[in-house]
C-alpha cells in the first residue's frame, strides 16, 4: 500500500526495474466476461472506489418504505482495494473504506458531518475449480471484517438527533464464508454466490450503559445469510454491462453486558424484532480499457428492507436510498 | 488508563535496523557502474580514489566477464526447466572486502558475488575456477526456485501469529508460523550444483568427490533427516557435504531415471503447496523419498568401497595424523577403532542414544583440527607450524616426537602437555574476514615468519582491547596484508612446572597471546597473500589479488622494491608457490584459460614456462632441499603428492591415500608432511620416506607441451570490450511483501484478528532501503521506515501512526468495603487511543562488534472516549539519545545456548515532555508531583555475559564438555528527575512475540512479575541463569518439524525499580479530584534510594524471582527456524501498582487499605507461565 504512492513519483525509467513483469505471472483475460473469480498468480490490483448514497428515508419494522420529512443522510464511501494473486488459485485481498457522512435536518436545524476510517476487510479466495474457454470458476471466499473505525458517537446519550459525530464502525468483527460460481457462455457470464456472515459480539463505545452513562455495553448484531446473482454481457468489445441482485436475511441481534469466562455472550439479551430481510437490485458497466486498467460505474437500488435499529451503521442497518458508484482498477 | 500507556509502548518499538547483506560498512568512496545485456544487468564498484591509493579497487573485468558468462548460461539453464526468465536478473559484483560471497534472492532477481573467492574455496573444490562456478550455481538457483515456486514472487511467505495473555492464570501463550515455499536443502543446493553440471559448466571435481567419498567411508554422510533441512547439523564440512550429497543424488537419479528427474520436482511443486515437499520424489520416480535415499546411499557406498579396495590392492601409503596426542582408540588397540565405531564411546561418556554418541565420536575426531593446511618445518628444523582455521600454530618441535615418523605410538603425556603450552597461536585475521587456507613461510636465518594477515591485525590483541575487540576499521576496509612476526619464547611458571612458551597476557583470568613484540605489517602489501620467503631471507614472493585476478609479486621484507612478475588482468588465479633452493626460480600453481598447472618463472619475472601442461588439476608446488619439486595432482581422480626430479625430468607418485594428500612439504629428515581430508577435518599427516609409493608416472604428464601452443595460450586475452558500462542508476528490486495475520487479546474474552502486510524494497546496491507495514483489525497501525546506506553512517528515518481500542472492566464499590457486595457493580467500558511516533538518526558500525546510534524521536499519545468527537492529545515528547553497543555474540546471540561472549549497551539520552491532556487541565500527577512540562536526562547500561562453565575438575569439567553456560545479565538505569510514568523505566515478564526473538532481556529479568508492572526512575537488577543442553544432537523429524536441540535453563533475578515518594505529612500535600496526593512543594517529593528505600509503587525494597525454562530449537517445513520455549517463573514478592494490578481485567475502585492513590489490588506471589511456539525465546 505504501509502495504504490511511491511509484507515482517515479520519473526515471531506471527505477522501474523492480516492477518489470515476471515470468511466473499467470495469464489474465483482457475482458471481464472471460475472467475467473480470482486474480491470477502474481497479479497485483490496486483499486479506488467511490460510492454515493443519499437517503431520505428508511424501512419500517414491517419492511415498508418510510419517507423522512426533513432529514437527509449522505453516506459516501471512499475505498482503497488491494488484491494479490498469491498462488495459482489463491488470492489475498484487503478492502479499506473511508466514509464521509452528513446528516442534516432542516426542521431541527442540525447539520452534522464526519469523516474517518470505516471497517477494513481482509479475505482469501481459493479457486476450487476452473476451466478456460469458456470460463468456469468456482471459488471459496473467506472474509474478515475489522472494526477499526471510530465508535465514538461523541455523546453519552445516543440517538440520531443528539450525536455530535458518527460512529464509523459497529465495534465488532464479522467472519464470512461464501461460495461463488461463474459460468461464461459466449459474451455472457452468470455469477451466483451464497454465504454466511457470522457476527461476533464486541464491547462497543456507542452502546451506553443506561444507568450511569459512563460505561459501555456488549453488542452483537444478527448474523446473516446472503445470496447474490449477476448477469454480465460483454457486448461491445471492452465494454460490459451487468445487472445484479442481492438478498439478505439476518437474524436477531443481542445486547447486554459481558459475562465472565471465555464465552462473553452468555449475558446478552436478544433485541426483539431486529431480524429481517432485504433485497437490492442494480447494475452497471465496466470498461476494460487495457488488461491493466478497468473503469466501472454502478447503481444499486434498495427494493426491500427492514428496520433502522442501528443507524448510522449502514453495514448492518441500511437506510433507504440509491447508491451510485464508480471504480478505477489498476492492475500489474 | 494504565493499560493504554502500556499498549502504546509495546507498539512503538522501531523495527530493527537493517544494514547491508554483506558489509557492516558503507562505501561512499565508490562509484558504481552497470553493464546491461539482453537478460542481465551487471553492477560493479570502482573507487573514486586514484589508482595509486592503497584501497583503490575496481571490478570492471569481473563485471564484463560475468556479463559474458551470464548470457552464455541463460539459454542452457533456461532449457533445463523450459523456464525462460523474462525479467532481467541483476548481478552485483563486490570487491570492497575479501569475503567469499555468492548468494541470490531469486524473487528479487538479485545475485551478489564477490570478485574474489578467497583460498579455501579453491581448496574445497580442487580447482581455481570461481566465476563460472559461482555464477552458474547462483543462476541455477534463480531459475530452479522461480520455476518451482508456488507462491507468487511478490510474497515471500505468509506470517500467522497469535498471542493470548491471561491475567488471572498468569499465562502468556504465543505462536508464529511462516507459510512459504518449503523446498529441501539437498535439492536447492545440490540441485544448483547438478544443473551447473547438466548445463555443461560444472563437473564432479576431485574436491567434490573427496567430500562424499570420505563421508561414505567414515560413516559421516548426512542422513535422510539431516540433508532435507537447511539448518541441520553444524559440524565440519556439513555445508559442503550437503551440497555435494545433493549433487551426487542428482547424478544418481540421472543414471537411474533420466537426466530430467531432478528438474521434474520443480514442475511438480509448481502445481500447489504440499505439506512435505519430498512427496514429489515418489510422484516423479514412483519410489518413496526415504527409500530413494537408501538406494542412493547403497550406490555411493558400492562405488567408494570398490575404489578403496582397488587402492589398497595397489598399495595404500600408511600415514598418520600429526597430533600432539595419539588417541589410544585410534592406534594402540586394534579393536579400539571398531569399538569406537560401535558406539561404545557413549558408555565412556555416560550418554545414551545413538545420535549423540555418534556426534561425540565425531567431535572427538574433529578436536584434533578441522582446517589444517600448509604444514611445514623451518629449514633449520627448529620450528614446526601449520595454518589452522585462520590462525598459525607454531611449535618448537622436532619431527621425531611424532609417531607418524617414529612408528612408536603413545607420546608421553607430559610432553604433549608441554607442547600444548608451547604452541604459539598467531591470529592471522584471515578467517572470518578473509577465509582461511592461505600460505605462510618461515624466514630463513631468523626466528620469524611471514604470514597472510589483515590490515588491522593485532589491534584487538593489545592488553585492554582483547576483550572488547577494539579494532579501528572506520574506513570499512580490512583487506589482507602480509605481516612479519618474530617467534619469541618466554619462561613460564605454572605451579611446580617451569617451561619455555609464548608470551601471554592475562585479561580477567583469560590468557591471550598478544602479537609478538617486533611484529609489523609489511608496507605496500595490501591484498597480498600466500607469502614465500627467498632462501636468503631477504625477499618475499606473494600473490596480489583484485578484480578476480591474481599476480605474482616480489618485495623486500621492509616493503621496498616491489616488483610485479606477472601482469594479468583476466581472471588468472594462483595457489601456493615456493622458491627453488638456489633462489633463482619460483614455482607456482596457476589456473588460466581452464588450465591448472605448475609453472616456473625466473626470480626476476622472466622466462615463464610450464612444468607440465595437461588435463590434470596440478597444484601446490613445494621444493625439496635438493631442488626437486613436490606438487599435487588429480591424475588418479584423487589428489596425491608427486615429485618431479629436476635432474631426470621424471615424475614419481609419492602418496596413495584415499582421503587425498595436499599442501606437501619435505621435513628436515626427508619425510613428508602434508594435509589429508578425512570426514572429520583437514588433518596434518606424516608419511615416512621409506613408505613413499615411488611410482614412476612420468608418462601420464605432458612435460613437453608444444611451445607455440603454450605461448599462444599464455598471451591470449579475451576481448570483452563489447560489454560497455554506464554509470549506475538507482534501480529498485522487485518489492516483497509478507502478509501478516495476527490474533491477540486485549482482555481475557476479547480475542481479535488483525491482518495486513509488511513491505520491503531496496535498490540493487542497497543504498536505499524502505520498509513499510500496515496492519488492521480492531486496532490498526502503519509504519514507514527508510534507511540510506550510501554514506559512512546509515541514516534512518521512520514513523508510526496507529489507533487502538481496548475494553476494560471497572468495579464500583460505594462503601469502599469489599466484604459488602450489595453495593458493588461491575461495569465495562471501552477506550480508544492513538499514537504517533517519529524517529530519525544515524547508525555507525565501527567494526563487527561495535555500533553507535544517535537517534532523535518524537512520541505523542491521545485518547478518544465515548463522548469525544476526536482524539484528545495526552503528551508531546521528544528524546535525543546516544547508544553505544557492543556484542561479541554474533550469530549465536539467538541460539538456544549462546556461550562465550558478551554484549553491552550504554544509552544516554535527553528528553522533553509536555503534558497537554485537556481533561487533566494540561497537567498530570506522578508520584505526588504536578507535572506540566519538563526536561530530563536518562542513562541506562545493560550488560549480558555468557560464560562457559569453567573446566575446573570433576563435575565442572563434565559440565563444560556438555556445554553448560552461565549467563549474567545486569541492567541499571537512572533518570535525573521525577517524570511521568510513561517516561519511566519498565520491568516485568514479557513474551518474545512482537518483541523479536533475539532479545534475552525479556527472557530472564523479572519474568516472575506481570509485564510492565514495575516502573520507576531508578533501576538496578541482576539476573543469573544457568543453561544446560538436554539433547544437543537430537536432529529428528517430527512431522514438519526438525528438532535440533533441547536446552534447559534455570534463572533468578534480584533488584527493583525505584521511583519518587509523595510526602506522607498531610500538611505537605493536598488531594486532587482523583484522590491523588499532590505536594505543595515539589521538593517534598523524595527520590527513593536504591536498596535502602522501599519502592512505594510496588511496595518492596527488593524483588526476587526464579524460574525454569525449556528451549526447543527446530526448523519448520525444512526451511524456517522455528524455536519454541516453555517457561515458568515464580515472583516471590507481593506487588502493588496502579489500576488492574491482579490482571483480572477489572479495575477495582475500592480505596486502598493504606489510604494512598495506588490500587486496592495486589498481585500475590506466584507462578507465571509462558509458552512460545516458533516465537524464539
Amino acid at each position: 500500500m505504501w509502495l504504490l504512492p511511491l511509484l507515482s513519483v517515479v520519473t526515471t525509467d531506471a527505477l522501474a526495474a523492480g516492477f518489470q513483469i515476471k515470468t511466473m505471472r499467470a495469464p489474465f483475460a483482457a475482458v471481464e466476461v472471460e475472467r475467473p473469480l480470482v486474480l491470477g498468480k502474481g497479479w497485483l490490483e490496486f483499486s479506488l472506489g467511490y460510492d454515493h448514497k443519499l437517503a431520505d428515508g428508511a424501512w419500517s419494522a414491517e419492511g415498508e418504505a418510510v419517507q423522512w420529512e426533513s432529514a437527509r443522510w449522505l453516506y459516501t464511501t471512499e475505498r482503497i482495494g488491494i488484491r494479490y494473486g498469491i498462488t495459482r488459485d489463491g488470492e489475498l485481498y484487503w478492502d479499506v473504506p473511508f466514509h464521509y457522512v452528513n446528516l442534516s435536518n432542516d426542521a431541527l436545524g442540525t447539520d452534522t458531518s464526519a469523516f474517518g476510517l470505516g471497517e477494513p476487510r481482509f479475505g482469501w479466495r481459493l479457486q476450487l475449480f476452473r476451466r478456460q474457454v469458456p470460463t468456469t470458476s468456482l471459488v471459496m471466499d473467506l472474509q474478515y471484517k475489522m472494526p477499526a473505525g471510530s465508535e465514538s458517537p461523541g455523546s453519552y446519550v445516543g440517538g440520531p438527533n443528539t450525536v455530535s459525530t458518527f460512529a464509523m464502525s459497529s465495534g465488532q468483527a464479522d467472519l464470512a464464508g461464501f461460495l461463488r460460481f461463474k459460468q461464461q457462455v459466449g459474451p455472457l457470464a452468470g455469477t451466483f454466490s451464497a454465504g454466511y456472515v457470522h457476527r461476533f459480539s464486541g464491547v462497543t463505545q456507542f452502546v451506553i450503559d443506561a444507568e450511569t452513562y459512563q460505561f459501555a455495553g456488549r453488542f452483537k448484531p444478527g448474523s446473516e445469510v446472503r445470496a447474490e446473482g449477476e448477469l454480465l454481457a460483454q457486448v461491445f468489445g471492452p465494454l460490459a454491462f451487468y445487472g445484479d441482485a442481492t438478498v439478505r436475511r439476518w437474524f436477531e441481534g443481542a445486547v447486554g453486558t459481558t459475562s465472565g469466562g471465555f464465552y462473553a455472550d452468555a449475558n446478552l439479551d436478544p433485541i426483539p424484532g431486529s431480524d429481517g430481510w432485504s433485497l437490492d437490485a442494480g447494475g452497471g458497466a465496466i470498461v476494460n480499457v487495457t488488461r491493466g486498467v478497468d473503469i466501472g460505474a454502478s447503481v444499486s437500488v434498495p427494493l426491500r428492507g427492514e428496520d433502522l435499529a442501528y443507524f448510522p451503521l449502514e453495514g448492518i442497518s441500511a437506510t433507504r436510498g440509491n447508491t451510485y458508484g464508480a471504480t478505477l482498477e489498476l492492475r500489474y | 488508563m494504565l493499560r493504554n500507556f502500556l499498549l502504546a509502548a509495546a507498539l512503538l518499538l522501531p523495527a530493527p535496523a537493517l544494514a547491508k547483506n554483506v558489509f557492516d560498512h558503507n562505501h561512499p568512496d565508490l562509484d558504481w557502474y552497470s553493464i546491461e545485456t539482453e537478460h542481465f544487468v551487471v553492477h560493479y564498484p570502482q573507487s573514486k580514489k586514484k589508482e595509486n591509493n592503497k584501497h583503490y579497487l575496481t571490478a570492471k573485468w569481473t563485471a564484463q566477464k560475468s556479463a559474458k558468462i551470464a548470457e552464455e548460461m541463460y539459454p542452457r539453464m533456461s532449457a533445463e526447466f523450459n523456464y525462460y526468465i523474462k525479467e532481467k536478473v541483476h548481478i552485483v559484483i563486490l570487491n570492497q572486502g575479501d569475503d567469499l560471497q555468492g548468494f541470490t534472492v531469486p524473487t528479487w532477481d538479485w545475485i551478489e558475488v564477490s570478485a574474489n573467492p578467497g583460498s579455501d574455496f579453491y581448496r574445497m573444490r580442487s580447482r581455481m575456477d570461481w566465476l563460472y562456478d559461482v555464477l552458474v550455481h547462483e543462476y541455477a538457483h534463480v531459475v530452479s526456485l522461480k520455476a518451482q515456486g508456488n507462491y507468487a514472487e511478490g510474497v515471500q511467505a505468509v506470517s500467522i501469529g497469535a498471542l493470548y495473555n491471561e491475567g488471572v492464570g498468569n499465562t502468556m501463550t504465543g505462536g508464529e508460523v511462516l507459510l512459504g515455499n518449503n523446498e529441501p536443502w539437498y535439492w536447492t543446493e545440490g540441485g544448483a550444483e547438478y544443473w551447473s553440471d547438466q548445463s555443461g559448466y560444472n563437473w564432479w571435481t576431485p574436491g567434490r568427490d573427496r567430500t562424499v567419498r570420505m563421508s561414505v567411508l567414515e560413516d559421516r554422510l548426512l542422513d535422510w533427516d539431516e540433508w532435507k533441512t537447511v539448518a541441520q547439523t553444524h559440524t565440519w564440512m556439513d555445508g559442503e557435504r550437503g551440497y555435494q550429497q545433493g549433487y551426487s543424488f542428482g547424478l544418481y537419479l540421472r543414471e537411474r531415471f533420466g537426466s530430467e528427474t531432478y528438474n521434474k520436482f520443480a514442475t511438480e511443486n509448481q502445481q500447489g503447496w504440499v505439506f512435505d515437499w519430498n512427496d514429489h520424489l515418489e510422484k516423479v520416480t514412483g519410489v518413496p523419498g526415504p527409500q530413494l535415499y537408501q538406494d542412493w546411499r547403497a550406490w555411493v557406498t558400492k562405488k567408494y568401497t570398490e575404489q578403496y579396495a582397488a587402492m589398497k590392492a595397489e598399495g595404500e601409503t600408511p600415514w598418520r595424523e600429526l597430533a600432539l596426542e595419539d588417541y589410544e582408540w585410534e592406534y594402540t588397540d586394534p579393536d579400539g577403532r571398531d569399538a569406537f565405531n560401535d558406539l561404545r564411546w557413549k558408555r565412556k561418556w555416560g550418554v545414551t542414544g545413538e545420535k549423540i554418541a555418534r556426534r561425540e565420536r565425531e567431535a572427538a575426531k574433529e578436536a584434533t583440527g578441522r582446517w589444517y593446511l600448509t604444514p611445514k618445518w623451518s629449514d633449520d628444523g627448529k620450528w614446526f607450524g601449520s595454518e589452522n582455521s585462520g590462525t598459525l600454530e607454531i611449535n618448537p618441535v622436532d619431527e621425531s616426537l611424532f609417531s607418524a615418523y617414529t612408528g612408536t605410538v603413545g607420546t608421553d603425556r607430559g610432553e604433549t602437555d608441554l607442547l600444548a603450552r608451547q604452541t604459539l597461536v598467531v591470529p592471522t585475521g584471515a578467517w572470518g574476514a578473509n577465509g582461511a587456507g592461505h600460505d605462510w613461510d618461515f624466514v630463513p636465518g631468523q626466528d620469524a615468519v611471514v604470514i597472510t594477515g589483515a590490515e588491522h591485525l593485532g589491534d584487538d590483541k593489545k592488553p585492554g582491547a582483547v576483550l572488547l575487540n577494539a579494532r579501528w576499521e572506520a574506513d570499512g576496509y580490512e583487506w589482507k596484508k602480509l605481516w612479519y612476526v618474530p617467534l619469541e619464547l618466554k619462561e613460564h611458571k605454572e605451579g611446580n612446572l617451569t617451561y619455555t612458551g609464548w608470551k601471554e597476557v592475562d585479561v580477567l583470568g583469560v590468557k591471550h597471546p598478544p602479537m609478538p613484540k617486533g611484529a609489523y605489517a609489511i608496507p605496500n602489501t595490501e591484498r597480498g597473500t600466500d607469502p614465500a620467503v627467498s632462501p636468503d631471507g631477504k625477499k618475499i614472493a606473494y600473490f596480489e589479488y583484485t578484480d578476480a585476478t591474481m599476480n605474482l609479486v616480489t618485495i623486500n621484507l621492509d616493503g621496498t622494491d616491489k616488483k610485479y612478475l606477472s601482469k594479468f588482468d583476466d581472471g588468472t588465479a594462483f595457489q601456493r608457490m615456493d622458491w627453488s633452493p638456489d633462489g633463482k626460480t619460483i614455482a607456482v600453481g596457476i589456473f588460466r584459460n581452464f588450465q591448472q598447472d605448475i609453472w616456473l618463472v625466473d626470480a626476476d619475472g622472466q622466462n615463464w614456462r610450464p612444468l607440465m601442461y595437461d588435463r590434470w588439476e596440478d597444484n601446490d608446488p613445494e621444493y625439496t632441499r635438493d631442488g626437486d619439486l613436490l606438487f599435487i595432482s588429480d591424475r588418479t581422480g584423487i589428489m596425491q603428492v608427486y615429485r618431479w626430479d629436476h635432474e631426470t625430468n621424471k615424475i614419481a607418485q609419492i602418496t596413495n591415500l584415499i582421503g587425498s594428500a595436499e599442501t606437501p612439504s619435505e621435513t628436515p629428515d626427508g619425510n613428508l608432511v602434508f594435509t589429508s581430508t578425512t570426514a572429520h577435518g583437514q588433518k596434518v599427516g606424516g608419511l615416512q620416506r621409506a613408505d613413499f609409493l615411488e611410482k614412476d608416472v612420468t608418462a601420464d604428464f605432458v612435460l613437453d607441451a608444444d611451445p607455440a601452443a603454450v605461448k599462444e595460450a599464455w598471451e591470449f586475452r579475451e576481448d570483452l570490450s563489447m560489454f560497455k558500462e554506464e554509470p549506475y542508476r538507482y534501480q529498485l528490486m522487485a518489492p516483497s511483501a509478507v502478509p501478516l495475520i495476527r490474533i491477540t487479546n486485549d482482555s481475557r474474552d476479547d480475542l481479535s484478528l488483525q491482518a495486513g502486510a509488511a513491505f520491503f524494497v531496496q535498490d540493487f546496491i542497497e543504498d536505499h532501503f524502505a520498509y513499510a507495514e500496515a496492519i488492521a483489525g480492531e486496532d490498526w497501525n502503519a509504519r514507514l521506515q527508510y534507511m540510506y546506506q550510501g554514506w559512512y553512517p546509515n541514516l534512518i528515518l521512520g514513523g508510526v501512526y496507529g489507533e487502538a481500542k481496548y475494553p476494560y472492566g471497572y468495579l464500583l464499590d460505594d462503601d469502599n468495603d469489599l466484604s459488602t457486595t450489595a453495593d458493588q457493580g461491575t461495569y465495562e467500558g471501552k477506550q480508544s487511543q492513538n499514537y504517533m511516533f517519529g524517529f530519525g538518526g544515524v547508525d555507525y558500525p565501527w567494526n563487527s562488534y561495535w555500533r553507535s546510534f544517535l537517534v532523535g524521536s518524537y512520541i505523542q499519545y491521545g485518547f478518544r472516549s465515548t463522548d469525544d468527537t476526536s482524539f484528545a492529545q495526552y503528551n508531546f515528547s521528544t528524546e535525543v539519545g546516544l547508544t553505544q553497543s557492543f556484542s561479541s555474540l554474533g550469530q549465536w546471540s539467538a541460539s538456544a545456548n549462546p556461550r562465550g561472549g558478551r554484549s553491552f549497551d550504554i544509552m544516554l539520552s535527553r528528553g522533553f515532555t509536555d503534558i497537554v491532556y485537556e481533561p487533566f487541565g494540561g497537567k498530570t500527577v506522578d508520584d505526588g508531583e504536578l507535572l506540566d512540562n519538563y526536561a530530563y536526562n536518562k542513562a541506562e547500561i545493560r550488560w549480558v555475559e555468557q560464560i562457559p562453565v569453567p573446566a575446573w575438575g570433576g563435575l565442572l569439567t563434565e559440565a563444560n564438555q556438555k556445554q553448560h553456560t552461565i549467563q549474567l545479565d545486569f541492567d541499571v538505569g537512572m533518570i535525573d528527575r521525577n517524570v511521568d510514568r510513561n517516561d519511566e523505566f519498565r520491568g516485568g515478564g514479557q513474551h518474545p512475540f512482537y518483541w523479536g526473538s533475539n532479545s534475552l532481556r525479556p527472557n530472564t529479568l523479572f519474568s516472575g512479575y506481570p509485564a510492565y508492572s514495575l516502573s520507576g526512575e531508578t533501576m538496578a537488577m541482576v539476573n543469573l541463569a544457568y543453561r544446560f543442553p538436554i539433547r544437543r544432537y537430537l536432529n529428528k523429524h517430527v512431522g514438519p518439524l526438525y528438532v535440533h536441540t533441547i536446552t534447559g535453563q534455570v534463572m533468578g533475578t534480584a533488584g527493583n525499580l525505584w521511583s519518587f515518594t509523595p510526602p506522607d505529612d498531610p500538611a505537605k500535600f493536598y488531594r486532587n479530584e482523583y484522590g491523588e496526593r499532590v505536594a505543595y512543594d515539589p521538593a517534598d517529593v523524595q527520590r527513593e534510594i536504591p536498596f535502602i528505600d522501599e519502592a512505594h509503587k510496588n511496595g518492596n525494597y527488593l524483588l526476587y524471582d526464579a524460574g525454569a525454562e525449556l528451549r526447543v530449537s527446530s526448523t519448520l517445513f525444512d526451511n524456517y527456524y522455528w524455536n519454541s520455549f516453555v517457561r515458568v517463573s515464580y515472583g516471590f514478592n507481593e506487588i502493588r501498582g496502579y489500576g488492574d494490578v491482579n490482571g483480572d481485567d477489572i479495575s477495582d475502585s475500592t480505596e486502598s487499605a493504606v489510604g494512598d492513590e495506588l490500587s486496592n489490588e495486589t498481585e500475590e506471589p506466584g507462578f507465571r507461565f509462558y509458552v512460545g511456539l516458533g516465537t524464539g525465546w
